[in-house]
C-alpha cells in the first residue's frame, strides 16, 4: 500500500517536473525537465492568490464547521434516545446523498428566487434578492453543510463517553450548569474537537465542488486548478505541478495545526500516563 | 466505450443494445466529460481504457497530435458518406484520424422575466439593461466566441466573429477584458446554466442547444434563439486508441452510430446531426430543432464549428488571458 503510495507520488512530481506542451499540443514534452508550473505558481500573482484563497476558505470553513457542529452535537446528545436516533440519522442522511445533488440542493434554497430569498423579501429584510450563490458565502455555507456531520459524528460519541456522574457531582458541589459544561464537558470534548477540526481542516483545503457548483473564478481553488488545468487544458506538468503544491498545502496546514491539536487533547486528558 | 455523461442512457438504448444484438460485441458505456483523453493517457500500452471514444475538439486536436489515436479506415465506415462535407472538412478528419461532426450550437438564452426586452442576437448581450446580468460557459472556447459575436455586433459587422477570432484575436481579447464586468455569472455545467437560469441569477448569456432544447419542453420561464449570424457549432469526433486490439470492432461501431436511424435518434433528443437525411427528417418534424440547427443543403454548406485553429494557434496565450484577465482580475 506505502508503495502504491509513494510510486503515484513520484510519478506525480516527476509529471510536474516536465515541459508543457506548446499551445495544447499534447499533455507534456517527454524528456525534458522544468520547473515552469512551480514557478508560474508560486511566481505569479495569479497562482499565489489561488494558493493563499485555498488556505484561507480551508481554514474559514474547517473553523465554521467546527462552531456549527460541536453546538449541535451537544443538542442531538442532550436529546432523547429515540429522538437522539432520528437526529443523528438527520445528520448523517445528507452524507448518503450525491455530493453533486447536495450541493444543487444548497444552490436552490440560496438561489436568487430561492426559499431563503423569498423570505427574506417578504419580510422586508431586503427589497431586492440576494446574490448568495456564485460568491465566498456561497462556497462557505455549502463546504460548511457538506462537514458539519463529520463534526457531529465524531463529538457525540465524546459526549457519549463522558461519566454523567462527573457533571452531576460537578452541579453537587455548587457548579451552575455553565460552569460544569466549561469545567467538565467542554475538556473532555476537546481531544475528539481536535480531531474533528483535523478532519475538516484537510477536506476543506481539498475544497472542489463547493467553488465550482456554488462560486466562481474569483473562488478558484488549487483542487478546482489541477482539474481546469489536467483536464480541461491538457496541461499535464502545470496539474501535476498544483496538485504537488496542494498535497504541501495540507501537510503544511496540517503540521501547523498539530501543536494546537495537541494543547486541545493535553487539556482533554489524552496522552497522559 | 467513452460517450459524454447525459448521453450514456440515449447511446445505450440506441446503440449499444441494438449493436451488440447485430454483432455479439459487449459494449460497455463508460460516462464522462473532461476526463476520458487523461485515462487514456494514463492507461498501459496495448490495453487502451476505451477501444471508442467520443471526444470533442479542445481535447481531440491535442491527442490526436501526441500520437493517441489510430487512422480509421473509412472504407470500413461507409455510412460517413452520408454526413455533410462542411461536418469533415477539417485537417483531423481529412488526415482520417477522427470522424467528425457537430453536436451542440451556441444559443443564446434567456430569462423572461429578468432580461426585458427579448434578446434576438449577440449584439443585445451588450445591451445596457443587462449589464451586470450575463451568464456566460466559464470555457473559452465558447465563451470566447460568444465575446467576438458582441463585438462583430456592437461595430455593426454580424457575422464577421470567426473572421475576428483567427485575424485579430487580440483585439477579441481585449474586448472581453474591457467587457467582462458585464458578466455576473460564469456557469461551469449545462445543467447548473440552466438553473441558474430558471432562477434568475442571471437574465440571459450562452448556452449548450441540446440542454436548452431538451428543457424547454417543460419550462416557460425561460427562452433561447440560436442567432443566423456567427453560429457556431461544437464539433465532436468519434476515435479509436492508437493501441486498441478492437479496432475493427471499433470502426463498424462508428458505422453504426452514423447510420441514419441513430443519427436520427439523437437528433431527437435535442443534439444537432451532420447526417443530412436524418438532419431533414427531424427538421420536419420539430421547427424549433430546425431554427437550431442546419437541415437544408445551403445551410450545411455553411456551418461552421468554433474557431479551433485559431484557438490552437495562440491556445497559450488565450488560456492564460482568460483565466487572469477575464474570468477574475488577478
Amino acid at each position: 500500500m506505502l508503495a502504491l503510495f509513494v510510486t503515484s507520488l513520484l510519478l506525480l512530481v516527476r509529471v510536474s517536473l516536465f515541459e508543457s506542451a506548446p499551445n495544447g499540443g499534447g499533455f507534456y514534452q517527454p524528456e525534458t525537465w522544468s520547473a515552469h508550473g512551480y514557478a508560474e505558481l508560486v511566481g505569479e500573482p495569479f497562482g499565489r492568490g489561488v494558493i493563499l484563497f485555498t488556505v484561507g476558505l480551508g481554514v474559514a470553513v474547517a473553523a465554521l464547521s467546527v462552531l456549527v457542529g460541536y453546538p449541535l452535537a451537544v443538542f442531538v446528545h442532550s436529546l432523547p434516545r429515540r429522538a437522539k436516533t432520528l437526529a443523528l440519522v438527520a445528520v448523517v442522511l445528507p452524507k448518503l446523498a450525491n455530493v453533486f445533488v447536495v450541493l444543487y440542493g444548497v444552490n436552490m434554497l440560496l438561489g436568487y428566487s430561492g426559499p431563503v430569498n423569498r423570505l427574506l423579501v417578504s419580510f422586508g429584510a431586503t427589497a431586492e434578492p440576494i446574490q448568495f450563490t456564485h460568491s465566498l458565502f456561497g462556497v462557505i455555507v455549502g463546504e460548511t453543510y457538506l462537514l458539519v456531520p463529520y463534526v457531529v459524528l465524531v463529538i457525540v460519541p465524546a459526549l457519549d463517553r463522558i461519566d454523567p456522574t462527573l457533571v452531576a457531582a460537578a452541579r453537587g458541589l455548587g457548579a451552575g450548569p455553565f460552569t460544569a459544561y466549561w469545567r467538565i464537558t467542554l475538556p473532555l470534548t476537546l481531544p475528539r474537537a481536535a480531531v474533528a477540526t483535523q478532519v475538516c481542516l484537510v477536506w476543506a483545503l481539498g475544497s472542489f465542488l463547493g467553488p465550482i457548483l456554488l462560486g466562481g473564478p474569483d473562488q478558484t481553488t488549487l483542487a478546482v486548478k489541477v482539474q481546469r488545468d489536467g483536464l480541461e487544458y491538457g496541461d499535464w506538468p502545470r496539474a501535476a505541478a498544483t496538485a504537488v503544491l496542494s498535497l504541501l498545502t495540507v501537510a503544511g496546514c496540517v503540521a501547523a495545526f498539530a501543536w494546537p491539536a495537541a494543547a486541545m487533547k493535553r487539556i482533554g486528558g489524552e496522552g497522559r500516563e | 466505450m467513452f460517450v459524454y455523461a447525459g448521453l450514456d442512457k440515449m447511446f445505450q438504448e440506441h446503440f449499444a443494445d441494438p449493436f451488440t444484438a447485430s454483432t455479439g460485441a459487449a459494449v460497455i458505456l463508460d460516462a464522462g466529460w473532461w476526463d476520458a483523453i487523461g485515462k487514456l493517457k494514463a492507461s498501459p500500452k496495448g490495453e487502451p481504457a476505451y477501444d471508442l471514444v467520443l471526444t470533442d475538439a479542445t481535447q481531440g486536436y491535442p491527442a490526436v497530435k501526441s500520437g493517441m489515436f489510430r487512422q480509421l479506415d473509412f472504407d470500413r465506415i461507409p455510412n460517413h458518406k452520408a454526413l455533410a462535407p462542411s461536418a469533415l472538412n477539417n485537417q483531423i478528419a481529412k488526415d482520417r484520424y477522427a470522424v467528425t461532426f457537430h453536436e451542440s450550437a451556441m444559443s443564446l438564452a434567456l430569462n423572461r422575466q429578468w432580461a426585458g426586452a427579448e434578446p434576438a442576437g449577440w449584439g443585445d448581450l451588450m445591451r445596457d439593461d443587462l449589464s451586470g446580468k450575463l451568464g456566460l460557459y466559464d470555457s473559452f472556447y465558447m465563451s470566447l466566441h460568444t465575446f467576438a459575436c458582441m463585438k462583430a455586433a456592437a461595430e455593426g459587422k454580424p457575422g464577421t466573429a470567426h473572421a475576428m477570432m483567427a485575424d485579430d484575436l487580440g483585439g477579441v481579447l481585449d474586448f472581453a477584458k474591457r467587457e467582462r464586468g458585464r458578466v455576473k455569472v460564469w456557469w461551469p455545467t449545462g445543467t447548473k446554466m440552466l438553473q441558474d437560469l430558471i432562477q434568475g441569477e442571471f437574465a440571459a448569456g450562452n448556452a449548450h442547444s441540446v440542454g436548452v432544447l431538451q428543457a424547454t419542453e417543460k419550462k416557460d420561464v425561460f427562452g433561447f434563439k440560436t442567432p443566423e449570424a456567427d453560429r457556431a457549432f461544437v464539433q465532436l469526433m468519434w476515435v479509436v486508441p492508437a493501441d486498441s486490439p478492437n479496432a475493427d470492432v471499433a470502426e463498424a461501431a462508428i458505422d453504426f452510430l452514423l447510420s441514419e436511424g441513430v443519427q436520427t435518434a439523437i437528433a431527437r433528443r435535442g443534439a444537432g446531426t451532420s447526417h443530412v437525411a436524418a438532419a431533414k427528417a427531424v427538421a420536419a418534424e420539430d421547427p424549433v430543432w430546425a431554427a437550431t440547427y442546419p437541415h437544408t443543403d445551403e445551410q450545411f454548406r455553411g456551418m461552421r464549428y468554433f474557431p479551433y485553429d485559431a484557438y490552437f494557434k495562440d491556445w497559450d496565450r488565450i488560456k492564460k488571458a482568460w483565466e487572469q484577465e477575464i474570468l477574475r482580475k488577478t
